[in-house]
């Protein structure tokens, strides 16, 4: 017997906004700001943004690889954020209020691709 | 191994899939192709502009203060009405300097102005004439193709020789060496007795190549050396920054034109980082302009590739299902739709990525500018290129993965 959960309407609303804010993320990826950091610095940034809207597309089909690669961008790219001192307080807590959501949400996901 | 060989595998999946819809493939990628070309160009150009002018501002030294009548500033606020009366640098402010600065061991006098130089029956017009004091060569940076710079004798005594840059001896002298001719300036003539290097062009307007230097003591006979475009170049010394100098010159020149303390300076103390500081806001205009018109021109690509990924899932729902069928994995369905989004778009950025490359040629050969696309800016568009083909591509393929083989197969 196989239960499958099906995500509510915070789950739903979370995505929505987590790909949105992927999208805007990926125009910031090639801004001149990012690009005077390194050559190879967008190429980082813009891996890391597709990670997080993968991630996203993940939890929306209620699949737990989608949290652990959420965990995993927002992680990456907070650290390289503090390394690089362009920490923004926005990006902090939009990772910490959907990484919250999606820990509770996280025992009815499904384990498998 | 087996991985890689299902990597090839859909890559080669992808370029029959693409191969099989010409028009309907190169319609769809015409976006990002637009996109790419719209950023890269506007970068290229940008990073050019930026490379010249840096390239302009080190010529004229970084570590120089000029000392001029007027401030160098940007803006629409900039009060010339407080600068018109100002008195010009002078020879005697020159030697002032040259007696009490400590910072600096290199102070020079220049003043230019525009004037013909003439050679038997060759004429060069709006040569810029530069009366100089000795100790220009270690202020200014300049190198000398032949010949030599003047000795002590001829900038005191003012005698009549003549530095020619590179365009102009060129000019004058298309096949035979300059130094040692005589050109006519002011009437008088002068003896060549050196030839600059070729500088090339100057966003700044102040290539050497167009100038010619002869002792300021020669000048003063045939020109106002107190015109507008006197100036003293002070060269700071090993160790002492800009600010450091600048505060000693403040003190000597207020001493010098007896201001007292409650009076405004009627100097300008201009050093080079003002002239790239006021290009860089300029710069971040034009950057930024480009950034968000080709940034939303990709996103749009972007959502016709997906659209076009949707199409395709669907076309192909039969085959999907029989794949699956015999075996084929979640993840292979992924990576093959997935490697035929990135490719379509990597396609697109590479012929974007061309049409710039194309534009810089037309710009080099066509208009003599020259556009440089720089390995940053090949790596950013084929970065670009990948990751709008992943985003754009990765909905449309986890719904293949996830389809039921069995409800594929019977789908029409």
């Amino acid at each position: 017997m196989r239960t499958i959960y099906h995500r509510n309407k915070y789950l739903t609303f979370l995505c929505y906004l987590g790909l949105i804010w992927s999208l805007l993320s990926f125009l910031y990826v090639f801004s001149p700001s990012v690009k005077k950091v390194g050559i190879w610095f967008p190429a980082v940034l813009g891996v890391l943004v597709a990670s997080r809207f993968i991630s996203m597309i993940g939890v929306m089909h209620m699949k737990k690889w989608g949290v652990f690669l959420f965990f995993t961008s927002a992680f990456l790219k907070l650290f390289l954020a503090v390394m690089l001192d362009q920490l923004s307080v926005l990006e902090v807590i939009l990772s910490v209020l959907i990484g919250i959501s999606l820990l509770f949400f996280f025992p009815k996901m499904d384990e498998n691709l | 191994m087996l991985f890689l060989n299902l990597f090839k595998e859909s890559i080669h999946f992808a370029f029959t899939a693409l191969r099989v819809n010409k028009l309907r493939t190169i319609l769809s990628l015409l976006g990002v192709t637009i996109g790419i070309f719209a950023i890269i160009t506007v970068f290229t150009a940008v990073d050019s502009l930026e490379k010249k002018l840096r390239d302009s501002v080190a010529s004229l030294g970084d570590n120089v203060i000029f000392v001029q009548k007027w401030p160098w500033s940007f803006g629409n606020d900039y009060p010339w009405w407080k600068y018109m009366n100002r008195p010009k640098p002078s020879v005697e402010e020159l030697e002032i300097i040259q007696q009490r600065v400590k910072s600096s061991k290199s102070v020079a006098f220049q003043v230019t102005s525009s004037r013909s130089v003439q050679f038997a029956s060759t004429t060069v017009e709006n040569v810029t004439v530069s009366g100089v004091s000795q100790d220009f060569d270690k202020v200014a940076n300049f190198e000398l193709e032949t010949g030599r710079y003047f000795a002590e004798s001829e900038t005191a005594g003012g005698r009549n020789v003549v530095i020619l840059g590179y365009g102009v001896a060129e000019a004058l002298f298309p096949r035979q060496n300059a130094v040692g001719q005589e050109v006519k300036v002011f009437g008088r003539r002068l003896t060549v007795i050196g030839v600059l290097k070729k500088q090339g062009e100057s966003v700044l307007g102040n290539s050497s190549d167009t100038e010619i230097m002869i002792p300021v003591n020669f000048y003063r006979n045939f020109a106002d050396i107190k015109s507008e475009g006197a100036q003293i170049l002070v060269k700071a010394s090993p160790g002492v920054t800009n600010d450091q100098l600048k505060d000693e010159l403040t003190g000597i020149l207020r001493a010098a034109r007896k201001l007292k303390p409650s009076v405004e300076e009627n100097f300008a103390l201009n050093e080079t980082s003002l002239l790239s500081n006021g290009f860089d806001g300029l710069f971040a205009v034009v950057g930024l302009a480009g950034w968000i018109i080709g940034g939303f021109s990709i996103l749009v690509g972007g959502f016709g590739i997906a659209n076009i990924m949707f199409v395709s899932v669907r076309e192909r729902t039969n085959q999907i299902g029989i794949q699956k069928s015999l075996g084929a994995k979640n993840y292979f369905i992924l990576m093959q739709f997935l490697a035929e989004s990135i490719v379509l778009c990597l396609v697109g950025g590479i012929i974007g990525l061309f049409l710039v490359y194309l534009g810089t040629l037309i710009a080099e050969y066509g208009f003599d500018v020259s556009l440089t696309l720089s390995l940053a800016n090949i790596v950013l568009s084929i970065t670009i290129s990948i990751l709008i083909g992943i985003i754009s591509g990765f909905i449309p393929a986890y719904s293949a993965s996830q389809l039921d083989p069995v409800e594929a197969i019977r789908m029409n």
